[in-house]
């Protein structure tokens, strides 16, 4: 993004979509950020790339809820394609577990999508048994 | 991950079974609206029982597409069937329950579940009426 698009991106009504004028996606994630007093910033230089690094105090009281993670994760997986990637960490004070598409990608080869039914059912009992494993709760 | 490598091992070994059952023409597509519209609604356990069932029936000539928002919010979850011709049938208001029920009545018997779907007349939505009782 220019600097220009970069100072605005958190308004809905800056976006790159032609079909619509309005892009929600930041401007959300920013405003249940400030909801719980985490921390926002996006880092971006035109041709090269974007970061969006955000954070949530748990503890706070207005606090979103984290929601069904291991069908989430199931579900973002699911919508990846061929060419992009999700490295997925859960970490806690008891250890981490991380879900890399890289390496499941080395797994299944290149016939088999990852948008594929049973890939996505290991992919949600993965997650829920780890997040089991790590917290004794389910999520 | 190391154990459980080997299920997704297991996994590819059946996934190319299938495939190899599949006939190459395309059977049903199904869309998913999965925007913050939808997601709200509930649309991520309508994908996650399409999913379960696809993976449980072994359902072999269908594909499944995660969408965005299709415009009209207030009927989302909302999931778009495409057959093999290109005719569409638009479900809204879905639910898991739902979903079972157009899996198992449209995808696997080929009958369109008329209660659960979106009529559009003259560009006014027919059905579902809208009913403050609701």
């Amino acid at each position: 993004m220019s600097k220009d698009f970069l100072k605005h991106v958190t308004d809905p009504f800056v976006t790159t979509r032609t079909s619509r004028s309005v892009g929600m996606g930041l401007a959300l994630l920013s405003q249940l950020m400030e909801q719980c007093e985490g921390t926002f910033s996006v880092r971006s230089k035109k041709d090269v790339g974007t970061s969006v690094f955000v954070s949530f105090d748990q503890n706070h009281i207005d606090a979103p809820p984290m929601g069904n993670l291991s069908e989430s994760v199931a579900g973002m997986v699911s919508s990846l394609g061929q060419t992009t990637d999700l490295i997925y960490v859960y970490r806690t004070e008891n250890g981490e577990f991380c879900l890399d598409t890289r390496e499941m990608r080395r797994e299944l080869g290149n016939e088999i999508s990852l948008n594929e039914p049973g890939v996505f059912q290991w992919i949600k009992n993965y997650t829920a048994d780890e997040i089991v494993k790590l917290t004794g709760e389910n999520q | 991950m190391k154990k459980s490598m080997e299920e997704l091992r297991e996994i590819r070994e059946k996934t190319l079974e299938k495939i190899e059952m599949r006939t190459g023409t395309e059977g049903y597509r199904i869309v998913v609206g999965m925007a913050t519209c939808g997601i709200a609604s509930g649309a991520r356990p309508v994908l996650t029982k399409i999913m379960e069932e696809i993976d449980k029936r072994n359902i072999i000539n269908v594909t499944v597409r995660q969408t965005g928002c299709l415009g009209m919010c207030q009927l989302e979850p909302i999931v778009e069937v495409i057959d093999l011709d290109g005719n569409k049938t638009t479900y809204v208001n879905m639910t898991p329950e739902k979903t079972e029920r157009m899996m198992e009545e449209h995808i696997v018997g080929g009958n369109v579940v008329r209660e659960y779907t979106l009529t559009v007349i003259n560009h006014t939505i027919v059905n579902p009426k809208e009913s403050k009782s609701e």
